[in-house]
């Protein structure tokens, strides 16, 4: 490790090997910090959904479609197998009050130009013949895209060392350094300074202590999220299936919550989610384990949408920090703090990483974007 | 014999080569190197695989005795279907 580097990233996640890759093939001597291992934390523990049909209208939607678009040639591009295939996703309205708000993000989608299906009964089971007849009322869907969240991110870490980058794992960034009100760098746990010119922090649910430190308020919270991997089965479901629920449901700072999401992998598992709970209410030494009301909720909801799943065997489970915002906009572009780059909190986050990660070497590299990140980044505050 | 025909985890067919190809990728723990090749993923979660991989570790200096560790073991240990969850309610 050199003591001076152009741009310093901090979090080994989707976000972080993005902004890494993409800066050290931008020629930006950068250095890539993680405390535990690269896809380690949230990003491992993701489906690799590159969903679409749910983004946020306006900018989020814009860096989704740009990123959907970018994430078909990325394969290509790394020179490396990724898993991107195209998939279908399902959002179900499993209930009366999941009705108006599938309503609107249908509406919304297609005055978007999105080419989004509306299914009702016998449509719905042909697009998805193991779910259980009768038990949503409806659901939108769209064909997008899947990935294998690890080979992508081991890709772009890899191409990314090609390009001269320096990762360090295991190294955990005590605080960033600053200096006459401007971020110059990070002071490390074993005491060592690091500068930099640029410091950009992707570190997901550990964003907001490490830039609360440093006088900068990120409005990024998180909930521990709870999933569970099946043993390998013949096709099964032919969609990513999620609640309509979900990001109102799973990301409450005051209760727990079950909202089922289930897509089967490219060897067959098939990943449910999950139970989440607001941070506040795990200690920190159960924070790993799997909740009793994990199990009985999947088993409740797989019964209720999947009978046909209740005799496959779970064969591993995981729990993780889930970074969301309450707007579900991700802060994200040039802090306050000079020196000081910003991107955590996004909504659907393997679809995003690939456009995120290039807006950042842009942000480096000409110190703009092409796109008006204010409204994104406007969330953050001085302290 | 040829490491692409040396199986180490059985459950996910991964081979002795693609477990290489992993720690020239820089995976250098046992966890890091179920990530990028799912060796320790599949119906027997790493029983035999665990241990052959920490011995490769071993065996090319990126580990000792004393930094090596075993991937961490996840509920619900035994493979259980989802059916014997929540029986209680």
């Amino acid at each position: 490790m050199k003591k001076n580097y152009q741009a310093i990233v901090i979090g080994g996640g989707y976000f972080g090997c993005s902004s890494a890759y993409n800066l050290a093939k931008a020629g930006v001597s950068t250095l890539l910090l993680e405390k535990k291992e690269i896809t380690s934390g949230a990003s491992g523990a993701n489906f690799g959904c590159v969903q679409v049909q749910d983004a946020s209208p306006g900018l989020s939607l814009e860096l989704t479609l740009a990123g959907f678009a970018k994430m078909k040639t990325m394969e290509k591009e790394l020179n490396r197998d990724i898993g991107f295939r195209l998939q279908g996703s399902l959002i179900a309205a499993e209930n009366e009050q999941h009705l108006p708000e599938l309503e609107k993000l249908y509406q919304t989608m297609k005055s978007a130009g999105l080419a989004l299906e509306w299914l009702e009964g016998d449509a719905l089971y042909q697009r998805e013949p193991n779910l259980r007849q009768g038990s949503i009322k409806a659901a939108t869907y769209f064909q997008q895209g899947l990935i294998y969240p690890f080979h992508y991110m081991y890709a772009q870490i890899a191409r990314a060392k090609e390009y001269g980058l320096e990762l360090a794992e295991e190294t955990a960034v005590a605080e960033l350094l600053m200096e006459n009100g401007k971020c110059t760098g990070v002071i490390l746990t074993n005491g060592t300074t690091i500068r930099g010119e640029q410091v950009i922090v992707t570190a997901g649910a550990w964003t907001r202590e490490l830039c609360k430190k440093a006088g900068l308020d990120v409005p990024v919270y998180n909930v521990k999220a709870e999933a569970f991997v099946t043993e390998a089965i013949e096709p099964f479901l032919r969609n990513y299936y999620s609640s309509a629920g979900f990001f109102a449901e799973a990301h409450s700072q005051e209760a727990a919550a079950m909202s089922l999401c289930i897509g089967q992998s490219h060897y067959g598992n098939l990943l449910i989610g999950e139970t989440s709970k607001p941070d506040k209410m795990v200690p920190a030494d159960l924070a790993d384990n799997t909740s009793m009301e994990h199990c009985r909720r999947v088993q409740l909801k797989v019964r209720e949408f999947f009978p046909a799943l209740e005799n496959i065997k779970i064969l591993r489970s995981w729990v993780t920090a889930s970074p969301y915002t309450d707007t579900c906009l991700p802060v994200f572009g040039k802090s306050a703090i000079p020196g000081l780059i910003v991107a955590a909190g996004f909504k659907s986050c393997a679809v995003l990483s690939s456009v995120v990660g290039e807006i950042i070497a842009d942000l480096v590299t000409k110190d703009s974007c092409k796109y008006d990140l204010s409204e994104f980044i406007n969330q953050s505050k001085l302290l | 014999m040829d490491a692409k025909e040396i199986i180490i985890c059985r459950c996910e067919e991964v081979t002795l080569a693609e477990v290489l190809a992993a720690i020239d990728d820089g995976c250098h723990t046992v966890t890091s190197i179920k990530r990028a090749t799912r060796a320790g993923m599949g119906a027997c979660q790493g029983r035999t695989c665990n241990r052959l991989i920490m011995q490769i570790l071993l065996s090319k200096g990126l580990q000792t005795s004393a930094t090596i560790t075993a991937d961490k073991a996840r509920f619900p240990i035994v493979p259980c279907t989802i059916a014997t969850f929540g029986e209680d309610n």
